[in-house]
């Protein structure tokens, strides 16, 4: 579905280097260019997720649909597996655990699951983790190019949302989107609470996201709406995963602002969005609308709405 | 002329070996005091400052006497993963550092859950083997206190006194 950037030389391999060896070896030579999850639970097969469905590892490095000759995941890969993922520094990453994931670099997203423990209503550790789940990120050159023109006519830029369920490519289309109009002239800001749009590294993206673009890590989406619109004067705001009233709280302050707003969120339809934020339309917050699902693999997009 | 000197090489040997076996008591002592000190910069960086393991390895390492043991871990770790990367280096320089096999196991133990869990969990792993070391080394400092000039005295003694047999 989408053109991988192959300057940008980067591989869905590069994830390999946080898996145990034990595990790393059986996926040497495995390609992995159009795979998007791996999947390792303890005592589980192993399993690479592609566009066309789930596919087993075997010991003898090869893919299959069998479940029954797969590699099965020991509780000390999945151990030595976070430990190289957090540089055995698991303590330092507790505030990323407790959101069920850790973003590597490449921005690359590892779901982790186990046994939360709670503190004062919210959970604060994972702690005997029981399974990894490896979201691989790919740069995609062209991702946005059926959306764009329709999000932007060279001199304004319409507050637009990508809905669909995990996994079908909207930090992807963010990503692109973010390149092609910073490269068209508009000062855009990223809000990356999750790490995944810019996968910023020692203040560096590991992505092209054009010329004049600024990216505000690690800090709540709504609050960092706020404080790129106070401190860069975007013109162009871009999220990722709209997921609570506050972040359209403050999207309905930005677009109040004159502040164009392009964002994600999960869901089927932009209804279902709207009952379940308890936050009236969806649609009257952003001009266009556009649907994904997976249906043609990763990006495919289902249709374009837009508001008159 | 020469069974004066054979004797005394036989005593300079013999009070050279006293003072080795002296040496290694008091020798244990002080290494696991540096590992107590050690561990303590450990938690502490762990705890309360955040650092990531590799850099508060090589901080506990610059802290007190430990033979390299933190700093050879951190160079492995990556490699070998934190447990045995630990273990190993405790193991290599066991010797050097006048160890006893229970003091390079409790410092060994240390690995099994280090940086896995969240600080608090952390602090009560360090804590655990500082308790151990702190028993082991006041079994050290007892050790040296009744040995120690035992082992001095008696190998100048023994020496002297196979000089005089051989003689």
């Amino acid at each position: 579905m989408y053109i991988t950037n192959a300057a940008a030389e980067k591989s869905p391999k590069d994830v390999l280097g946080y898996m145990s060896q034990s595990i790393r070896r059986y996926l040497y030579n495995i390609d992995l260019d159009d795979a998007y999850e791996i999947h390792m639970g303890t005592d589980m097969p192993l399993c690479i997720y592609f566009t066309d469905g789930r596919y087993c590892v075997t010991r003898k490095g090869v893919l299959t649909r069998s479940l029954k000759d797969a590699v099965r995941v020991t509780k000390d890969d999945i151990l030595r597996t976070l430990e190289l993922i957090t540089g055995a520094s698991v303590y330092s990453v507790k505030d990323e655990i407790s959101n069920g994931f850790i973003t590597v670099a490449g921005g690359h997203r590892i779901g982790i699951t186990g046994s939360a423990v709670m503190r004062g209503g919210k959970v604060s550790f994972i702690k005997e983790v029981s399974a990894l789940n490896f979201r691989l990120a790919g740069e995609s050159i062209g991702a946005a190019d059926k959306v764009i023109n329709t999000i932007t006519d060279g001199t304004s830029v319409k507050n637009t949302i990508f809905i669909s369920p995990p996994g079908a490519g909207k930090t992807t289309i963010l990503r692109d989107t973010a390149r092609q109009l910073s490269d068209r002239g508009f000062r855009v800001s990223i809000v990356d609470e999750r790490y995944e749009i810019a996968a910023m590294t020692g203040g560096r993206s590991a992505f092209d996201l054009g010329v004049s673009c600024d990216v505000l890590t690690g800090v709540n989406k709504a609050e960092g709406m706020m404080m790129m619109l106070r401190s860069m004067s975007p013109e162009v705001i871009i999220t990722d995963e709209l997921g609570s009233i506050d972040d359209f709280k403050a999207v309905k302050k930005l677009l109040s602002c004159g502040v164009s707003v392009i964002a994600s969120a999960h869901g089927n339809d932009c209804d279902a969005l709207s009952s379940r934020y308890d936050c009236g339309e969806i649609r009257k917050y952003f001009d266009v609308v556009v649907l994904m699902s997976k249906r043609h693999g990763a990006g495919t997009i289902e249709s374009v709405k837009k508001n008159d | 002329m020469i069974r004066i000197i054979g004797a005394v090489m036989i005593v300079a040997a013999s009070a050279a070996i006293g003072a080795v076996m002296n040496a290694r008591l008091s020798g244990r002592v002080k290494h696991l005091e540096g590992f107590i000190a050690a561990l303590e910069q450990l938690k502490s960086d762990i705890c309360f400052s955040d650092y990531g393991m590799e850099q508060a390895l090589l901080r506990a390492d610059g802290v007190s006497k430990t033979g390299g043991v933190f700093k050879d871990t951190a160079k492995n770790m990556k490699e070998l993963g934190l447990k045995s990367a630990l273990k190993k280096a405790v193991d290599d320089k066991k010797d050097v550092l006048c160890l006893h096999t229970a003091d390079a196991d409790a410092i060994s133990a240390l690995g099994k859950r280090l940086g896995l869990t969240d600080a608090e969990d952390q602090r009560k792993n360090i804590d655990g083997v500082i308790s151990v070391l702190k028993i082991q080394c006041e079994e050290a400092r007892a050790d040296y206190k009744k040995n120690g000039r035992v082992y001095r005295g008696m190998g100048t003694l023994l020496g002297v006194l196979a000089a005089l047999v051989l003689m």
